[in-house]
């Protein structure tokens, strides 16, 4: 578990959270939808509570108490998938930009 | 809605008769073999007793040599999941000589939230008549009043009892007024706000039912807590009825409830009032989808609801435990508590919220069971009232 | 993308504005940079993690990890109210006062002079005590209820104006003592990898106190003389050296105040060189400063309390630092004076912590650190070296310890209040019943104490970043919003037994503990007990 402390693990984490920006921009970008920097803060918001959630239940179990980790985990979940319906109902929100023509042209 | 004669109680009607046939069953069952023992706790108070006799519902405690050593009396008094029995032994010189926890049917995390083997040691000693009857002080955490309470109250009651028969003094007992606040108050508004808003139908109807839900979900569920539950209506059923001077607010919930199924036909209190039906509704309007549930999931899924909330009726009446009925996770929302299985369904309920309306008020909720149970009485005694004319 | 791009650089220069490319070079550039002082900073954070001195992190101030800086307060936050008096321990202090009760009260009934349980031996020898009344030196054995005016003075004006007491130390002696012998036979094997452990953690007993203030406090320097004391430079500066040679003794947190006196005893207990236990302790004028150090308690055995856990481990570490830094001291030519647990003390440590910045009071009545939570063993020392202070800290503790009740729930002693504050010789703050608390941690089995209220507040956690993202939010949300929901999450997430089930089971409970102990005080599991 030497890795957890290491600035290797922080580094790859870093890594992938650049990598999931990316795709994100892809994903908007292939749909053709704005993204304003409002909905990429929501984005990170909901990406920030999920992980959240997800580090809360794995140290819960690592320092035993099951019944936070359990109990927790459905509290945060469940907030978890609600905000994360509502944004991704806002992230489709607003006019498509010209950007899926774009693509279809290439 | 046809009010037509009904010559012969349709099939639901029979099964509801069979239904309340076995409840009454246990509830008779359940008040028979549940006599308290008052003998082993006398016995604690009094170590030397060797005989007791029970005169006027007052038990008198005898030791070596037929010596009077004291008396003991144990009345009930309505706490939150049901009666709270508390048996006080009072010596001959009138003075408490102890006080044991006979029967109290509180949920252990209310349970846990009074302290009445301290106040019982508290008032152990004192003279009868300055006995210390403060709630205040068996409250351990705001929410437990109700417990306290009765705790309270059951010594009270005792201690009367055994004041006026043993010693022929009547102890006068405080008028208590009835305590309305903010909750007993929005409940009122909302009821009144569903009766217009049934009246006048239309967008109106729309937009007050959204208005009274948003104040039920923050007052009724967020604030106070007190959505009606399954226990509740066990400790009605039982006949445990709570103090109504500190237990208003159930009381004005199922008098709506009640009044409008029968004038309406259809209850106000899920509609305007309940704050779950209202968190629901949120969350919904979140998700934005509106599956439908083919007919026939819905017709199983309202039958096992049905035969969950009488088995859990069966088994809190034949073990007259009210508040073992509750398996609703309103608390887990409310006020973050609940078993493991409770947040588990809030969490399944809400989720499901997102996908299809309120799951909980269609599938789970005992609410709706009640409210078929009285619409369908009604319509079979309309109908039975009409052909006798 | 891939498409867009490959347009752009078939359009070239042609772009508008910044050229793509360029951009992309100044950003590799800016990221190359950013990424080599990323490294270079990581490199001088890994070279100076003191989690690198293996055996040593805590000595190197690792487990420093709270800036108090922030929160910083110029008076602490409990409120003076009234005019103030210094305790009198004889009969407000559990131990002394037991210790007192035990003796007259055998006396009273004839019985053998048992010592009352308690953690510390009482020094033979030292049995100075007032005479007992005449009534009660003749031999014949009392019988029927006992009186407070069976008792000489001070206990007698004590139990006069607080009869519960005399009731509380009579149930204890005559009730749960027995009640505890019977059930130790019982149901004790459980506990015995524990109560080893316990045994091992206090072998090592307080620094022996060899005198009155005036004689054990001073050094001696060659031929028994004291030593002239060392120039100091800067107070400031000595107080760095002080608190660096504290966490080099291995203390995990230090602080230094002005000595306030009303925390000193009004007179002195047992085993503290005192001739005279009935003469008032005056304070010698050499105690101004207070130097507070102390150590937690070892974490896992914490959570499986009240039976599992030990005080002896942080007791014994702490008094061994104390010992250590008033030697120090002493060897600059100060005088010095430790106060240690379990019972060595001539003053109330846990409002000296206080005063000294390491935490807040909690409802428990014992301090709260940001670091550790309640679980924290302190010890003092006293002295006149010159010292820069420290401020009380102000982390929201007060306000959360207003609605949480944790620990007030658990506590199977009804000790610790629900209610609110009260005003204790001028100073208005919590106040626990010890006799209850006593009665309870003296009565159940296993390790002897109980430290319930320690392992279940929610302050106690471990340092890992959910526990001390939670306390930082408290401390810094003026709203108090954050303490209901953290309040409410605690109790859902944390559960703990039925306090009914931490009592022994002839009283009713299951020898419960808070959370299961850990494998290696697990008796069953190493022990044939046949």
């Amino acid at each position: 578990m030497q890795i957890f402390n290491s600035g290797l693990f922080w580094f790859v984490e870093g890594i992938l959270f650049v990598v999931v920006i990316m795709a994100v921009r892809a994903w908007a970008a292939d749909r053709g939808l704005p993204m304003p920097v409002w909905k990429w803060l929501l984005f990170l918001l909901w990406l920030g509570l999920a992980g959240f959630t997800i580090a809360f239940v794995g140290t819960s179990f690592g320092e035993g108490e099951s019944v936070a980790g359990t109990r927790g985990g459905f509290l945060f979940g469940l907030v978890t998938i609600i905000a994360g319906v509502g944004i991704w109902r806002l992230l489709l929100a607003g006019p498509v930009s010209d950007g899926e023509d774009a693509v279809s042209e290439a | 809605m046809g009010a037509g004669p009904v010559r012969r109680p349709p099939a639901r009607l029979v099964r509801i008769f069979i239904a309340t046939f076995f409840l009454a069953g246990a509830l008779v069952y359940g008040r028979t073999h549940h006599a308290p023992d008052l003998v082993s706790p006398i016995r604690e108070i009094f170590p030397e007793s060797q005989r007791m006799e029970v005169q006027q519902g007052i038990h008198h405690v005898y030791g070596d040599g037929e010596i009077l050593l004291g008396w003991a009396g144990a009345e009930s008094a309505a706490g939150y999941g049901g009666p709270m029995l508390l048996l006080v032994g009072i010596d001959t010189l009138g003075r408490v000589a102890g006080v044991r926890v006979v029967e109290q049917r509180e949920t252990p995390i209310f349970w846990r939230m009074v302290r009445a083997p301290e106040y019982s040691r508290r008032i152990v000693g004192s003279p009868f008549d300055a006995i210390n009857y403060d709630y205040q002080e068996v409250v351990a955490v705001t929410g437990a009043t109700l417990s306290a309470n009765a705790i309270v109250e059951s010594v009270r009651a005792s201690v009367t009892k055994v004041a006026g028969l043993a010693f022929d003094i009547r102890l006068p007992v405080p008028p208590r007024s009835f305590e309305f606040g903010l909750l007993e108050l929005v409940i009122l508004v909302l009821f009144s706000a569903g009766v217009v808003g049934h009246r006048l139908g239309g967008p109106i109807r729309r937009q007050l039912r959204w208005a009274g839900q948003l104040v039920g979900l923050l007052v009724l569920g967020f604030w106070e807590n007190s959505p009606i539950t399954l226990a509740k209506i066990t400790a009605f059923l039982s006949g445990y009825l709570p103090d109504p001077r500190n237990a208003l607010a159930i009381y004005l919930l199922l008098a709506g409830f009640l009044l409008t199924s029968i004038f309406f036909g259809r209850n106000l209190y899920c509609l305007y009032a309940c704050p779950f039906g209202a968190a629901q509704r949120v969350v919904g309007a979140i998700g934005g989808f509106k599956l439908k549930v083919p007919p026939w999931a819905v017709r199983l899924m309202e039958g096992v609801r049905n035969v969950v909330v009488f088995s859990a009726l069966f088994l809190a009446l034949i073990m007259l435990q009210p508040a073992l009925a509750s398996y609703e996770p309103f608390a887990a929302l409310f006020a973050l508590r609940g078993s493991t299985v409770q947040w588990f369904l809030l969490f399944i309920v809400l989720t499901a919220s997102l996908l299809i309306q309120t799951p909980w008020c269609n599938f789970f909720c005992p609410m709706r069971t009640f409210e078929l149970v009285v619409l369908d009485t009604k319509r079979w005694l309309k109908g039975r009232g009409g052909e006798g004319q | 993308m891939g498409d867009s791009d490959s347009r752009e650089r078939v359009s070239g220069k042609h772009g508008t504005g910044v050229d793509r490319r360029d951009f992309l070079k100044l950003a590799g550039l800016a990221s190359a940079a950013a990424g080599g002082a990323g490294l270079g900073a990581f490199g001088y954070a890994a070279g100076q993690d003191p989690n690198t001195y293996l055996g040593w992190q805590n000595q190197e101030g690792a487990s420093l990890v709270f800036n108090r800086g922030r929160y910083e307060v110029d008076e602490p936050t409990y409120l003076k109210v009234g005019p103030t008096s210094r305790p009198d321990a004889r009969v407000e202090q559990i131990f002394e006062r037991r210790g007192r009760f035990m003796r007259e009260y055998m006396r009273l009934r004839g019985g053998g002079g048992r010592e009352f349980p308690g953690m510390g031996g009482r020094p033979p020898g030292q049995t100075t005590t007032a005479g007992a009344p005449s009534d009660a030196s003749q031999t014949a054995p009392r019988s029927g209820p006992v009186t407070p005016e069976d008792f000489s003075e001070p206990l007698r004006s004590h139990y006069q104006a607080n009869p519960q007491d005399l009731d509380l130390d009579i149930l204890n002696s005559d009730e749960l003592q027995p009640l505890n012998r019977a059930d130790s036979a019982e149901y004790g094997d459980e506990f015995i990898l524990a109560e080893a452990w316990s045994a091992a953690m206090g072998a090592v007993g307080p620094g022996p106190i060899s005198g009155p203030p005036e004689v054990n406090d001073y050094p001696r320097g060659r031929g028994g003389r004291a030593p002239e004391p060392m120039k100091l430079k800067d107070p400031t500066k000595t107080a760095e050296l002080i608190k660096v040679i504290s966490l080099q003794l291995g203390s995990t947190l230090v602080g230094i105040t002005e000595l306030n006196p009303d925390w000193v005893y009004g007179y002195p207990i047992r085993g503290r060189g005192f001739e005279d236990l009935e003469e008032p302790l005056e304070i010698p004028d050499w105690w101004t400063y207070a130097i507070v150090v102390g150590t937690p308690m070892s974490w896992d055995p914490l959570y499986a309390n009240p039976n599992y856990g030990t005080s002896n481990d942080a007791y014994s570490r702490s008094r061994i630092i104390a010992t250590r830094v008033a030697a120090f001291i002493k060897a600059l030519g100060y005088p010095a004076r430790t106060h240690v647990p379990g019972t060595s003390y001539d003053l109330m440590v846990p409002p000296i912590a206080i005063d000294a910045g390491l935490g807040e009071q909690g409802r428990n009545g014992i301090m709260i650190t940001p670091e550790v939570g309640c679980n924290i063993r302190p010890a003092v020392i006293t002295t006149n070296l010159p010292m820069a202070t420290d401020k009380p800290i102000d982390i929201g503790v007060d306000g959360f310890c207003l609605h949480c009740k944790v620990c007030a729930e658990q506590c199977p002693s009804g000790a610790i209040p629900m209610g609110d504050k009260v005003e204790v010789r001028g100073y208005r703050r919590w106040k626990i019943d010890t006799a209850k608390c006593q009665n309870f941690w003296t009565s159940n089995l296993g390790n002897m104490g109980c430290r319930i209220c320690v392992s279940v507040c929610p302050y106690t956690r471990k340092a890992n970043w959910l526990h001390k993202t939670a306390m930082k939010v408290s401390a810094n949300d003026p709203t108090g919003l954050s303490e209901k929901l953290l309040t409410s999450m605690q109790k859902s997430f944390y559960p703990g037994p039925d306090p009914q089930d931490y009592f022994m089971p002839s009283l009713g409970g299951k020898n419960a503990s808070y959370r299961e102990p850990p494998w290696w005080l697990r008796t069953g599991d190493f022990i044939d007990l046949g």
